[in-house]
């Protein structure tokens, strides 16, 4: 297994776990992403992320569309089952607002379009986790 | 002419008349025209028969044909004038007269009167009556010596009287008459038919003009026929390389985004872990900008081929525009580019996809910018075709224009004269597809003179609305 996890334990910004089945693209957001404050764990299918969800806690998804068995958009709506405040990112290799407006519409936070930059990214993450923060502080159960 | 009208002889006292004339069905004619005409007719069948029943019957004239076996006309004449009693009845000689010799011959012997086969009714009764009232006149005349004639070195003795002589020429002469007549009205039917003829050549050539003209017409028809079949093929055949350049675009375009995605984090990542003054530094910037050009190209790429999935929406084609040129106004400004708009009031709003009329304005207003470089006009004008409900949008530049020979080309996918790493070649075919998803026309004019610049004409009316999941105008 190729899985990946990044972790700074002191200065956390946030936890993040990384879904595509493209594993080079996986694992270079998690390289990237550590150094960032992020502690991250990636994996190439959905079933796998799920099995780690429902014993690890997370704040963010950030998961590609397109996989096989098992897509984003299932993805996403079994792991708001796991956790319902968790925030999700719908990455699209599709090049059009169409498809990833879809997603959104099942439940993604919001949708960024394949290749992206760091610099594209970075923003859309931090604004994620001032909503799961603003989730988790409303909620005293997480 | 004159009609004959025969007098009706005395039926009491019918006028006899002997007929001479081997051939029955010839005699029987001739009896008939006689006997209806109130004569009383004999037939002989040739002139030994009729000399004898000359005796019996006493004919008051007598018919007679030449040529006849055992004795023939001739000989039937010159018995009768040589016996006394039967001289002073007149003899009339069936003849064709088709040789001076038989006026000759029939002189000698004779004759009283010439009738020309074949015979004129009318022509025969009046001589007969003629004959016949004129008949004492001859009778009182006594018979001359004879008058020697020399014809094709053979001498004649004519024994004919004056008044038989003379009847006999006007006879001729009026046989000359009637054929001189015949003649000119078989002229004048030739004539007749000539003209006929003339005209009908004349129509038929006429006919023939318009069938002329009339394929030629229909030749012209289907060489303009001809023509726009090609024109067809050719927007077939444009359609179907289209097709199926969507499809491989969307194929590869997901494949290709992935790989993209992780060099292009890559290169970032290395970049920002090299110093400012590192050599390798500038090495990775050319890297990632060339990987954000692939991503450019593979966008383009899907925004191509994508055709199902239109966003419906109420759009104001003017605040549209206006919404484009803000996206690159800074652009427009440096490059110290006048945007001149005329937009007509009251531009109908129409259904349509904004993200693909913004994709198209910003097309044609990147294209002007990039053919002007710098200091020129763009002229932008709206207008309503109410008539068709269509909006009529004309892009006009005062750039460098697009030579004659490459314009039929630049719609085709993938042709640019921009610099290399400029464009990518699918900007005009988007354009021209967007236009045509909105029902409408797409069309560049360019004289190719650079300042002339380019003419862009585009109609867009109101998409058909195919997408369920559209958004509803409200």
């Amino acid at each position: 297994m190729k899985n990946v996890e990044q972790k700074d334990s002191n200065n956390t910004v946030g936890r993040i776990i990384v879904v595509d089945d493209e594993s080079e693209l996986m694992s270079t957001l998690c390289e990237m992403l550590g150094p960032q404050g992020y502690e991250t764990a990636g994996f190439l299918t959905g079933a796998e992320a799920l099995t780690v969800l429902k014993n690890q806690e997370f704040d963010l998804l950030l998961t590609d569309l397109m996989m096989p068995e098992m897509d984003g958009v299932e993805l996403i709506r079994a792991s708001l089952e796991i956790d319902p405040n968790l925030i999700s990112i719908i990455m699209t290799g599709q090049g059009t607002v169409q498809t990833a407006v879809e997603a959104m519409r099942t439940g993604a936070f919001d949708y960024i379009m394949k290749p992206f930059k760091l610099g594209t990214l970075l923003p859309l993450l931090s604004r994620a986790m001032q909503v799961r923060n603003l989730l988790s502080s409303i909620d005293p159960e997480q | 002419m004159t009609e004959y009208r025969p007098q009706i002889p005395d039926p009491r006292h019918p006028i006899k008349i002997l007929i001479a004339e081997d051939s029955i069905t010839q005699a029987m004619q001739l009896q008939n025209i006689l006997e209806e005409n109130g004569y009383d007719v004999t037939i002989a069948a040739n002139g030994r028969e009729a000399l004898q029943s000359i005796g019996a019957s006493r004919p008051a004239i007598i018919i007679s044909d030449i040529v006849m076996p055992e004795m023939d006309g001739y000989e039937l004449c010159r018995t009768i004038k040589a016996d006394e009693k039967l001289r002073d009845t007149p003899v009339i000689l069936l003849t064709s007269l088709s040789d001076p010799q038989d006026v000759i011959k029939a002189l000698q012997c004779g004759t009283d009167k010439f009738i020309t086969k074949p015979y004129n009714k009318i022509q025969l009764l009046a001589t007969i009556e003629h004959l016949h009232v004129n008949k004492n006149l001859q009778s009182l005349e006594e018979i001359q010596e004879g008058i020697p004639v020399s014809y094709r070195g053979e001498s004649y003795l004519i024994t004919s009287t004056r008044l038989q002589i003379l009847n006999l020429l006007l006879s001729t002469y009026e046989t000359a008459m009637a054929k001189n007549l015949d003649l000119i009205g078989v002229q004048d039917e030739l004539k007749r038919l000539n003209a006929e003829l003339e005209e009908r050549v004349q129509q038929r050539t006429e006919t023939l003009r318009i069938e002329i003209a009339e394929r030629k017409a229909a030749q012209a028809k289907l060489l303009v026929k001809n023509e726009e079949l090609n024109v067809v093929t050719q927007q077939l055949w444009q359609a179907a390389k289209l097709a199926t350049m969507g499809e491989l675009a969307s194929s590869i375009a997901h494949e290709l985004n992935n790989p993209l995605a992780t060099v292009s984090l890559r290169v970032e990542s290395l970049t920002a872990q090299t110093s400012q003054d590192d050599p390798r530094r500038r090495e990775l910037e050319i890297i990632g900008q060339e990987v954000e050009r692939m991503g450019n190209l593979v966008s383009n790429l899907l925004q191509f081929s994508r055709r199902s999935q239109k966003q419906i929406s109420t759009v104001d084609i003017c605040e549209e525009i206006e919404n484009t040129i803000e996206l690159i106004h800074y652009h427009l400004r440096k490059s110290n580019i006048q945007i001149i708009r005329e937009f007509a009031p009251e531009v109908p709003l129409i259904l349509a996809d904004r993200q693909q009329l913004r994709q198209l304005f910003l097309n044609l207003f990147t294209n002007a910018s990039d053919a002007i470089a710098k200091d020129g006009t763009l002229t932008i004008s709206v207008a309503a075709q109410s008539e068709e409900e269509k909006i009529l949008i004309e892009i006009t530049d005062t750039g460098v224009g697009i030579p004659p020979e490459i314009l039929p080309k630049i719609m085709e996918p993938f042709y640019t004269t921009k610099p290399e790493g400029k464009g990518t070649g699918l900007g005009l075919a988007i354009c021209r597809r967007i236009a045509q998803e909105h029902q409408g026309t797409f069309d560049i004019t360019s004289e190719g003179i650079p300042g002339k610049g380019t003419k862009v004409q585009i109609t867009l009316s109101s998409i058909e609305k195919e997408n369920p999941i559209g958004l509803k105008d409200t």
